[in-house]
C-alpha cells in the first residue's frame, strides 16, 4: 500500500475529514503559539530582571567595597579591586509625580576599563544619560520640576541598561570626590544584574514555568485526538480490506505528522511574528522589549519539531495498539480499569518535596550536599505531582462514577455515569486542563501569600538587594508616620550640620514658592538607664527615635504646625519631643505608644542636637512638590535619601518585592491556563459527542428529548470536574506549603489569612468557564445528533 | 445466539385488543426531496392496528424515508400523516419526540444500543425517559429480558453480546415502554440467516400476541414473509398493485 496515495484517497472529497484535519492544524498552531509565547514571557522576565537589577547589586555591598573606606586624594591606584580597574558608584530611587526614577551616579578614573551598561561613553561630571522614557519625561515638564536634578543631558542610555522600554533610569556623572560623599557609594569592578539572587528563585521560576506550560501541552494532546472514533472506523475498514497494522500505523503517522507539523510551524511563526504585539502586555506595570520575549526562530522551529515528533509518536503507538483485529469491525476500544499505580507519581512527588525540604533544613546541607540536588528534588517533585494529577484523575473519576451511579435516577445520569465508568480516561481528559489550572491557581495563590509578608516589611527573601531596606522603611513608615501630614516631604539628613545651619536653611526654604512650612527635626541622645534621674520626661515620651543608641526626636515648638500637630497639644516650651507617629523612621519600636502625648524636651545645650530630618510642607500641588524636591536635591544639603512623602515611601515598599512581580506572572499564567483549559474542555466534550453521534442520534430518534442529552453532557463533564476540582485545590495548597517551607528551610509557610480574594474569583471563573464550555457544546451536540445523522452516518 | 420461545407475556405491555380492525396510521400524498433528489413522490398508505407491514424495495427507493416520515422522524414537504387521529406532520419537533417516546418503538440494523450501558440499563432507558423510577424500570426491564431468554446477558455490554443477542436486547428496549407501533429498519440486516430467522420469529410472535403494529423495512423476502402484507417502494412511489 502506498501510504501517501492511500491518505490522499481517504481525504480527497471527504469534507468532514478535511475539516477535522483543519481543526487539528489550527489547534496545534494555537497551542504551539501559546507555548512559545508563555515560554517567551518566562524567559523575558528573567532577562528583564537580570538587566534591570544592575544598579541594585552594586549597592548591596556584596559586589564591592564601601567608598567610605577610601581616604585622601583619590587616584587610579586606589580605585582597584583585586588588581582590576573599578569605578565609584551609587544608586538611589528618585520620585517624580507618581513615578519612580532610578538614579545611578558614577565616577571613574580616566583609565577605567569598567563597562557600564548602556553608557557609551560615560557621562562626565555634571552630565547625565537618560533612558528614552526618562528623557521624554524630563522633556515634558519644566526643568525646575525635574531636569535640573541631574545636570546637563549628554545623551540616551542604551537598552542594555534597561529592564523595559518604559524604564525610567538616569546615569549621572560625578567626580570621584563628589560621589565619595554619596550615601551607599561603593567601589565596584563590574556592574551586572542577576536574574535570580538565590537558587530559591530559580527553582520557583522553573516550577512556575512548568505549571503554566503543562495545560498548553494538554490542549495540544486533546486537539490531536479530534475525531478519534471516526478515524478508527476508517482504519478498521482498511484493515478489513487487507491493510496490515504497520501500514495503518504509517497512515496514522503520516496524517498526524503532516497536520501537526503544519500546525506547529504555523504556531511557531505566529509566536515569533506576534511577539512585538505581546511585548506590549504589562507585567508589574512594565512592558517588554520584543527581543526579550521573542523566541529565536531556530528555537521556535525546534519546539515545533518536538511537538510534531511527540504527537506523531503518540499517534503511531495508538494506531498500533488499536489494530488488534483484522475483521474490520469498528468495535470500540475498551479502556482498561484505571489501576492504583496512577496514584504513585503524586505520592512520589510529595515524597520528593518532603525530602527536598528535609535536605534544605537539615545540617546535612553543610556536609557538601549540593543545592542542585534539593533544587532538582523540588522541580522533579512538582513536575511529578502535576503530571501525577493528570494520571490520577481517571482513577478518581472512575471511583466517583461508581459511587454516583448508585444514586442516579434519570436516563441522563444512567447514560452519563456508565459512560464515565467505561471511559474514565476520555471523560477526565475533557476536564484535565481545568483541573490542572485549578491546581496551578491554588498553588500560586497559596505561594504568593509570601509576597504579602514581604510587603509588610519582612524582606528576608527579597530578590532585589535594595528592596529589603526600602521595604523595611515603608513598613515602619506605616507604623510610625500616621500622624504626619500627607503634603509633607521628608528629607533625611546625613549629618554634619548645626542648629544654626538648619535655621538658615529653614529661612531660605520658607521663601521658596509653594512651601507652606519647614521644620527641622533633631536627634538628641537621651540619658541611658545608668544616667537617668535628672531627665525623666524623655523616658515618659515613649522613646522616640529609639535605636541602637537610645535617643529622642525634638523640634522647635513653633514648627509643630508644619507637621500637622494641633496647637492645643503643643506644650508651652521652646523645644518639644516628637512622638514616633510623626516620624518616617525605620527604627521606631513596634511597641511605641501610638497615642503618646507630646512632652517638652529637656536638654542642656542645643549643641547636643544633631539635625536628622527636614520636613517641608507644600500647598498640595504635585508639580509644586516636585519643584521643592528639585530645590532640595540640587541644594548643598547632604541628604541621606531622596525627600519623599509618606505615600511614596509606602509605594516603594509595595513595588519592590520580587515575589510580587512573579505573582503578576503567576496570575497571568493562571488566567491563560484557565482559558486554554476551557477551550480544551469544550473541544474534548464536543469530540466525545461526535464519537457517539450515531447512537445518540438513534436515541433521539426513539424519543430522547434534548434536555436529556444536555443533562447527560453536563453530568459527564461536571462529575469528574467537581471531584478532582476540590482535590486539586487542596493539593495545590499542600504542595505550596511543602515547597515554601522547603525552599526557605522552614522559615516560610502558607498564610491562609493572607489568601488573595482574587483566588476565589479565579475558582469561580473556572467554574463559570466550565459551565460556559458545557453550554457552548449544546448547539453542536444538537446538530451532531440530528435525526438525519442516522440516515447518512 | 441462544434461541428461545417468544414471550407469552410482556411485563407492562397491555394485551392486544382487536388487531387489524381499524386504520392506525394514514399517510396521504407524501412528498419529500433531499436537495434535487425526490425521495418520495406522492405516497398513499394506510396501516391498520395490529398488522405487520413490510415495506420493501431496492436500495435508494425511499423505503427508509417513508418509515421515518410515518414515525414522525422526518416531516414531509407535502402531504399528511395521521396517527390515531393526531396529525403528526404538523406537530413540532418536541411533540413528535414525545409521541415517539410514548407510542412508538424502534429497531435498527446496528449501532442502536448505547455501548457503555449494560443490556439491562439499555432496556431501562425508555422507561427512565418516560419518568419511571429507576428501581421499577430495572425490575420491569429484567423481567422482559428474562422473557426474551436474555437473563444471563443482562449485565453484559453491547460489545460483549453476539449480533443476535444485541438485536433481541434492542427489541426488548423497543417494547419495554409498551408501544403501539414498532418501526423496524432492516432489523436483520446485520445478522446471519439463522439469527435473522430467530429474531423475526420472536418479533412477529411478540407483536401478534400483544396487538402491536409492526412496520418493517427490508429488502429481504424472507423477512417480509413474516408480514401480513407488503408494499414495494420504487423511485419514491408505491408501485400500484402492491399494496394488498
Amino acid at each position: 500500500m502506498k501510504t501517501l496515495a492511500c491518505a490522499r484517497l481517504l481525504l480527497a472529497h471527504d469534507r468532514t475529514s478535511l475539516l477535522r484535519l483543519l481543526g487539528i492544524v489550527c489547534g496545534v498552531a494555537v497551542g504551539t503559539a501559546l507555548f512559545l509565547t508563555l515560554w517567551g514571557f518566562a524567559q523575558g522576565l528573567t532577562t528583564r530582571t537580570e538587566r534591570a537589577t544592575w544598579p541594585d547589586y552594586a549597592t548591596d555591598g556584596t559586589a564591592g567595597m564601601p567608598a567610605g573606606e577610601l581616604t585622601g586624594e583619590l587616584s587610579s591606584d586606589q580605585i582597584v579591586i583585586s588588581g582590576n580597574s573599578a569605578v565609584l558608584y551609587s544608586s538611589l530611587a528618585d520620585h517624580f509625580l507618581d513615578k519612580r526614577i532610578g538614579v545611578v551616579s558614577i565616577a571613574a578614573t580616566a583609565d577605567s576599563t569598567v563597562a557600564v551598561p548602556g553608557a557609551h561613553p560615560l557621562p562626565g561630571p555634571g552630565e547625565y544619560l537618560a533612558s528614552p522614557a526618562a528623557a521624554a519625561l524630563i522633556a515634558e515638564y519644566p526643568v525646575e520640576a525635574l531636569g535640573e536634578r541631574y545636570g546637563q543631558p549628554a545623551g540616551i542610555l542604551g537598552d542594555e541598561a534597561l529592564g523595559s522600554p518604559g524604564s525610567l533610569l538616569i546615569l549621572r556623572g560625578m567626580t570621584l570626590e563628589e560621589i565619595r560623599e554619596q550615601p551607599d557609594a561603593t567601589v565596584v569592578s563590574s556592574l551586572a544584574g542577576k536574574a535570580f539572587s538565590t537558587s530559591t528563585f530559580r527553582i520557583a521560576a522553573i516550577v512556575g514555568s512548568i505549571a503554566i506550560l503543562l495545560p498548553v501541552l494538554l490542549l495540544i494532546s486533546i486537539i490531536t485526538r479530534l475525531g478519534a472514533a471516526q478515524r478508527s472506523e476508517t482504519f478498521a475498514t482498511l484493515r478489513l480490506i487487507g491493510a496490515t497494522p504497520a501500514q495503518i500505523a504509517r497512515l496514522a503517522v503520516l496524517e498526524t505528522g503532516v497536520t501537526s507539523l503544519v500546525g506547529a510551524v504555523l504556531g511557531a511563526v505566529l509566536a515569533w511574528a506576534a511577539s512585538p504585539l505581546f511585548a506590549q502586555i504589562q507585567i508589574d506595570n512594565e512592558r517588554f522589549f520584543a527581543s526579550d520575549i521573542q523566541p529565536s526562530l531556530p528555537f521556535a522551529l525546534g519546539v515545533a519539531l518536538l511537538i510534531t515528533l511527540a504527537t506523531t509518536f503518540v499517534a503511531w503507538v495508538r494506531a498500533l495498539r488499536s489494530q488488534n483485529t483484522d475483521l474490520g469491525a469498528s468495535r470500540e476500544l475498551m479502556e482498561k480499569r484505571p489501576g492504583l499505580w496512577r496514584l504513585v507519581p503524586v505520592l512520589l512527588g510529595m515524597l520528593a518535596l518532603v525530602g527536598g525540604g528535609w535536605l534544605s533544613s537539615n545540617p546535612v546541607m553543610n556536609l557538601g550536599v549540593s543545592e542542585l540536588l534539593f533544587g532538582a528534588l523540588f522541580v522533579a517533585g512538582f513536575a511529578a505531582i502535576l503530571i501525577g494529577l493528570v494520571l490520577a484523575g481517571p482513577l478518581l473519576t472512575w471511583w466517583a462514577s461508581r459511587f454516583a451511579a448508585r444514586f442516579s435516577r434519570g436516563a441522563a445520569g444512567v447514560i452519563a455515569f456508565a459512560r464515565i465508568r467505561q471511559h474514565p480516561q476520555a471523560t477526565f481528559r475533557a476536564v484535565g486542563g481545568l483541573v490542572v489550572a485549578v491546581f496551578v491557581a491554588s498553588f500560586f495563590f497559596a505561594a504568593i501569600t509570601i509576597a504579602h509578608v514581604e510587603e509588610e516589611g519582612d524582606g528576608r527573601d527579597s530578590q532585589q538587594g535594595g528592596a529589603e531596606s526600602s521595604s523595611d522603611t515603608a513598613g515602619a513608615s506605616e507604623r510610625s508616620a500616621v500622624g504626619a501630614s500627607p503634603d509633607l516631604l521628608h528629607a533625611s539628613l546625613s549629618g554634619g550640620y548645626t542648629v544654626a545651619d538648619m535655621d538658615a536653611v529653614q529661612e531660605q526654604l520658607k521663601a521658596a514658592d509653594g512651601v507652606t512650612g519647614v521644620a527641622p527635626v533633631y536627634y538628641h541622645e537621651r540619658p541611658t538607664a545608668t544616667e537617668e534621674g535628672s531627665n525623666t520626661e524623655g523616658e515618659a515620651s515613649g522613646g522616640a527615635e529609639a535605636g541602637p543608641s537610645e535617643g529622642i526626636a525634638v523640634l522647635r515648638a513653633r514648627d509643630a504646625a508644619v507637621l500637622g500637630i494641633p496647637e492645643a497639644e503643643v506644650p508651652d516650651a521652646p523645644w518639644i519631643e516628637l512622638p514616633p507617629r510623626y516620624l518616617p523612621s525605620a527604627s521606631v519600636p513596634e511597641d511605641a505608644d501610638p497615642e503618646a502625648s507630646i512632652q517638652a524636651a529637656q536638654f542642656a545645650d542645643s549643641s547636643e542636637l544633631r539635625p536628622s530630618y527636614l520636613f517641608v510642607g507644600y500647598d498640595g500641588d504635585p508639580l509644586m512638590r516636585e519643584r521643592i524636591r528639585t530645590v532640595l536635591l540640587t541644594s548643598s544639603l547632604r541628604l541621606a535619601m531622596v525627600p519623599l512623602t509618606i505615600a511614596e515611601m509606602r509605594d516603594d515598599g509595595a513595588t519592590d518585592s520580587f515575589v510580587q512581580e512573579y505573582a503578576y506572572l503567576a496570575n497571568l499564567g493562571v488566567l491563560i491556563a484557565t482559558a486554554v483549559s476551557g477551550i480544551s474542555m469544550a473541544v474534548s466534550t464536543v469530540s466525545s459527542i461526535l464519537d457517539r453521534r450515531r447512537t445518540l442520534a438513534l436515541m433521539r430518534l426513539a424519543g430522547m428529548p434534548h434536555t436529556t442529552l444536555r443533562r447527560m453532557i453536563a453530568a459527564e463533564t461536571l462529575l469528574p470536574l467537581l471531584v478532582v476540582f476540590l482535590l486539586s485545590a487542596g493539593l495545590g495548597f499542600v504542595v505550596a506549603q511543602l515547597l515554601l517551607s522547603g525552599l526557605t528551610a522552614g522559615r516560610r509557610s502558607v498564610i491562609f489569612s493572607l489568601l488573595d480574594p482574587t483566588y476565589f474569583v479565579v475558582l469561580a471563573l473556572s467554574l463559570l468557564l466550565a459551565t460556559a464550555a458545557i453550554l457552548a457544546t449544546f448547539p453542536t451536540a444538537r446538530r451532531s445528533t440530528a435525526l438525519s445523522v442516522t440516515r447518512f452516518e | 445466539m441462544n434461541s428461545s420461545a417468544p414471550p407469552s407475556t410482556l411485563p407492562g405491555i397491555p394485551p392486544a385488543t382487536s388487531p387489524g380492525a381499524t386504520p392506525l396510521i394514514t399517510a396521504r400524498d407524501l412528498h419529500l426531496a433531499f436537495g434535487l433528489t425526490e425521495a418520495l413522490r406522492g405516497v398513499d398508505l394506510t396501516i391498520r392496528s395490529g398488522e405487520i407491514l413490510a415495506i420493501m424495495g431496492p436500495s435508494g427507493s425511499g423505503k427508509s424515508t417513508l418509515l421515518h416520515i410515518l414515525a414522525g422522524v422526518l416531516v414531509p414537504d407535502r402531504g399528511s400523516v395521521v396517527y390515531n387521529g393526531q396529525r403528526i406532520s404538523t406537530m413540532n419537533e418536541a411533540e413528535r419526540a414525545r409521541l415517539r417516546l410514548a407510542e412508538f418503538g424502534f429497531v435498527f440494523q446496528f449501532g442502536q444500543l448505547l455501548p457503555d450501558l449494560s443490556a439491562l440499563d439499555n432496556v431501562s432507558i425508555p422507561l427512565l425517559l418516560g419518568g419511571m423510577s429507576r428501581r421499577e424500570a430495572l425490575a420491569r426491564s429484567e423481567e422482559l429480558l428474562g422473557s426474551f431468554g436474555l437473563s444471563s446477558c443482562k449485565d453484559k455490554r453491547p460489545p460483549q453480546l453476539s449480533g443476535g443477542q444485541a438485536q433481541r436486547v434492542a427489541l426488548a428496549r423497543a417494547l419495554v415502554a409498551g408501544p403501539r407501533v414498532l418501526f423496524a429498519d432492516e432489523p436483520t440486516g446485520s445478522l446471519d440467516s439463522l439469527s435473522s430467522e430467530q429474531v423475526m420469529e420472536m418479533l412477529a410472535a411478540t407483536v401478534r400476541g400483544f396487538g402491536v403494529t409492526l412496520v418493517v423495512v427490508t429488502h429481504d423476502a424472507r423477512t417480509a414473509a413474516y408480514a401480513d402484507r407488503e408494499v414495494i417502494v420504487r423511485d419514491g412511489q408505491i408501485r400500484s398493485g402492491f399494496e394488498l
